[in-house]
């Protein structure tokens, strides 16, 4: 089995490096961006395994990339890690509702969808590095 | 004889012969008739005289008068004779050397006449000039003075012969005018300028006063007609002047007061054509004063108003002295009300001469009145359709009006309300009775109200007086309204009977009130509170999970077991934040229910499960006893009655002080009314009464560490979901808690 490269975007740079270090300790290839603009460019360099994705983010954001990356690359895995409200559940039961209440939160729903997990900050590790290994 | 006296004497003789006309005598020294003509004889015969007779027309001292020329040898002219009508003139002429005269007559009675006529003339013009009222002053053409009259020499305090010779200007013309004058004056007689022009200066006379003269002067010229000097008629208009600036003055006074008087004045003569209008008058009818100037009065009056006008001008010639309103006529067509009074205008022999009125626009007046007729009948109609009682009754208790209502009140026709005592008629009373209302309101000047049984007709009335005050603030009459209020009265009985049932019905309602209400302020804290939950939380979790990873890799790299506890410590602590901040959540998910048809036993067992492993090491026994199926299937949220179960969990481990005791869970259906009810026991501490109703408070915690809103919370989603939850507590002993909720969704 090759080794993953992963891609980590995240404006916190204090994550980027803490996740990193982790990831590399693991065995894992990885590149940090500190916003999707500079994701942009490391992803077109190479290919990679998984990209760990934030949410809310200066510029563009990341439910904003995530229809971008999935529709660039299509076998790219997507992990959603996010410190807002949100949840893998919660999404998917509450989309009916969205569509009634709010046509923007329906859109961040239904963009939401295209990941692969959905994380809540501060996520369990061994957890992430587990559903690493899955992929 | 002398040759001259012959020649004279042969030239008489040669008219001598019998033809001369006029009588002719020839008398010796001896005064005898030496002869006579036939023209002496006729003139004899004509006064009647015999033919010696001839003493009778020759002149009564001839004798003398023929010695005396004989002997001076001169010839004696016009001696005077009058023979009868007639004169004549006789010229004695001497014939020395014949020793007698001759006596030749020249009748002259016409030229006598004329003499004597133009003597009197002269007489008459004098007595003219001395009596006139006009000085007459003739001067040179250096202006001395020629002539003067007498009136002349009155007027400048001077006898004539003070005056004639003296120059005019120099000695009667004052300095500042003389100058100007001499110029004037040098003008007229160079002809440079025409006589007969009037002019006005001032003399002086002998008191130095000064006087003014009017003066009209003319040329005097000498026989070739050459201008020699003027001669002026001057009359003293001193007094005039002073008469005329008198007059002009009280004109000016009498202008002022007629064209400054708001009031027309309109002055007719004698057949009723306008003389004379001043300019309010003139405004008035929208005319200019020249346009109503000789036009007759009915021009200005309305077709029904003439005939009156003419009586009234009939009658105030009378003299009745009275005002009368007519109705004018404007220059626009428009009519316009006026009241005139009018007097008459007598010359000075008391002939009646016109009329004179002075007239006063009374239109506005005119209508107002009418709109106040109009509002005193809005104002009766109103009076008397009102359904109350109204009268107005003066401070003696004397009814001054009443409406007709009043009349139906009192079943009293209106003749027999007015003018009586108001108690003899409401209280049937003789004197005013005590708290008479009437009497409150005059004394404190405001209403005063009484309500009054009246028996007779089984009747309540609420009496209401108001005062009338005057500016002075005295109290002039009342208005006094009688309210027919028995209906009102009997409902009100009705409600007094009803009150203390409402009041009770009341009184809960209130109370239920003043709770909703503090619900409502509560649920506008909550969401709030959810929408700065929602912040927080989000902003903590990610600097939250770059703690843990740090410490995780922490832990990885240093490989330390004297770090390890720190670690865990960190651990922990990131945990009890997610905690909170799962709290926080909770009160930002507060919101519409996503309803699902769940597993409600199933939820509550996971939750069971998930609060064990929370509080691993406890020593804590939960017993779950349900009457329903495993797969009973209720319309809930799952994740808020996920929610609500771990909340109440959480809180029973937590009254447990040594970290063990006993959880009773049992759930059931009420299949009446299909109401899924849960029961939460523990064995804890307990809650101490007076915090038992301050539980759902937000932010109410009695632990050191909580937010203080996870009942507050719990309660929230159970009410979203159309149920209750209660709390019983006894300290010491343990604490229960009953969820209810419907089976079905609540639409």
């Amino acid at each position: 089995m090759s080794v993953k490269n992963i891609m980590i975007i995240d404006d916190d740079e204090e994550l980027c490096i803490e996740l990193m270090q982790l990831l590399v300790d693991k065995g894992f290839k990885v590149e940090t961006a500190q916003s999707a603009e500079a994701g942009i460019c490391i992803l077109g360099k190479k290919p990679f395994d998984l990209l760990l994705l934030d949410l809310k983010m200066p510029g563009i954001s990341g439910y904003e990339f995530i229809e971008f990356v999935k529709k660039q690359y299509p076998q790219l895995k997507v992990f959603i890690i996010t410190g807002s409200t949100f949840s893998w559940e919660f999404i998917n039961r509450y989309d009916k509702h969205f569509k009634e209440f709010n046509e923007e939160e329906s859109l961040k729903s239904a963009r939401l969808k295209l990941a692969d997990l959905v994380l809540n900050k501060p996520f369990d590790i061994e957890n992430l590095i587990n559903k690493i290994k899955e992929i | 004889m002398q040759p001259k006296l012959v020649q004279e004497e042969l030239k008489n003789l040669a008219k001598f012969p019998l033809k001369n006309p006029y009588p002719v005598f020839r008398i010796s020294s001896s005064n005898k008739i030496l002869f006579c003509n036939n023209s002496a004889l006729r003139l004899l015969k004509e006064i009647g005289a015999k033919k010696d007779e001839f003493n009778k027309i020759l002149p009564a001292n001839i004798s003398l008068l023929v010695k005396k020329s004989i002997k001076s040898k001169k010839i004696v002219k016009n001696v005077e004779v009058i023979a009868g009508k007639k004169i004549f003139s006789c010229t004695i002429v001497p014939i020395t050397e014949c020793g007698y005269v001759n006596v030749y007559f020249t009748e002259v009675t016409n030229r006598k006449q004329m003499e004597e006529e133009l003597q009197h003339q002269k007489e008459l013009a004098q007595h003219y000039l001395d009596i006139v009222d006009t000085i007459i002053i003739a001067l040179d053409r250096r202006g001395n003075i020629t002539f003067i009259n007498k009136k002349g020499c009155q007027s400048l305090g001077r006898k004539v012969k003070d005056i004639l010779g003296k120059n005019w200007f120099d000695n009667f013309i004052p300095k500042k005018i003389k100058q100007d004058l001499k110029k004037y004056f040098a003008m007229l007689i160079n002809g440079q300028m025409q006589v007969g022009e009037y002019h006005e200066n001032i003399i002086i006379t002998a008191g130095d006063n000064e006087r003014l003269i009017a003066w009209h002067n003319a040329y005097l010229r000498d026989k070739a007609g050459k201008i020699c000097g003027t001669l002026g008629s001057g009359e003293d208009v001193t007094e005039l002047r002073k008469m005329q600036e008198v007059l002009r003055e009280s004109w000016r006074k009498y202008h002022d007061l007629v064209e400054n008087i708001q009031e027309g004045i309109w002055v007719l003569d004698k057949d009723g054509f306008t003389n004379y209008v001043n300019a309010p008058m003139a405004k008035m009818l929208g005319y200019s004063i020249a346009e109503m100037l000789s036009k007759h009065a009915d021009t200005f009056l309305q077709d029904d108003s003439r005939a009156e006008f003419s009586q009234y001008i009939e009658e105030r010639k009378k003299g009745f002295r009275v005002y009368r309103e007519f109705k004018l006529l404007g220059k626009d067509k428009r009519p316009l009300f006026a009241m005139v009074q009018a007097g008459p205008i007598y010359d000075e022999h008391g002939g009646y001469r016109g009329i004179i009125c002075g007239v006063m626009d009374v239109t506005e007046r005119k209508y107002a009145q009418d709109a106040l007729q109009q509002v005193l009948r809005q104002w009766q109609i109103t009076f008397n359709s009102a359904r109350d009682s109204i009268m107005l009754i003066d401070k003696d208790h004397k009814i001054i009006r009443a409406n007709s209502e009043t009349e139906k009140i009192l079943n009293l026709p209106l003749e027999e309300i007015l003018g009586r005592k108001c108690y003899e008629l409401i209280h049937e009373a003789h004197d005013i009775i005590e708290g008479c209302p009437l009497e409150q309101a005059i004394k404190n000047k405001n209403r005063a109200e009484m309500e009054l049984y009246l028996p007779k007709e089984d009747k309540y009335m609420l009496i209401s007086v108001d005062p009338i005050i005057n500016e002075d603030g005295k109290v002039l009459s009342v208005v006094h309204i009688m309210r027919d209020v028995t209906e009102r009265k009997r409902a009100e009985q009705l409600i007094k009977n009803d009150r203390d049932r409402l009041e009770g019905v009341v009184g809960k309602q209130e109370v239920e009130l003043v709770e909703k209400q503090k619900e409502l302020e509560d649920a506008k804290r909550l969401s709030d509170i959810g929408a700065l939950a929602a912040t927080v939380a989000h902003e903590l979790r990610n600097p939250l999970g770059v703690i843990k990873t740090a410490a995780y890799n922490i832990r990885k790299k240093a490989n330390n077991i004297n770090l390890d506890s720190h670690i865990t410590n960190i651990d922990k602590k990131i945990a009890e934040s997610e905690q909170i901040i799962k709290n926080l959540l909770g009160y930002s998910r507060i919101k519409i229910p996503a309803y699902e048809f769940v597993m409600v036993n199933s939820i509550l067992r996971d939750c069971i499960e998930e609060t064990k492993r929370k509080y691993l090491g406890w020593q804590v026994k939960i017993d779950f006893n349900s009457a329903l199926e495993e797969a009973f299937v209720i319309e809930a949220d799952p994740f808020q009655l996920n929610e609500v179960f771990l909340n109440i969990l959480d809180n029973a481990f937590l009254s447990f002080m040594s970290k063990s005791g006993n959880i009773f869970i049992s759930s059931k259906i009420d299949a009446k009314s299909n109401i899924f009810e849960i029961d939460f026991k523990d064995d804890g501490v307990g809650i101490a009464k007076e915090n038992m109703n301050r539980l759902f408070e937000p932010f109410f915690t009695t632990r050191s560490k909580g937010t203080g809103l996870g009942l507050k919370v719990c309660r929230e989603l159970i009410k979203l979901h159309g149920g209750t939850i209660s709390i019983e507590s006894r300290q010491g002993f343990g604490t229960n808690i009953k969820i209810r909720f419907p089976v079905k969704k609540v639409e």
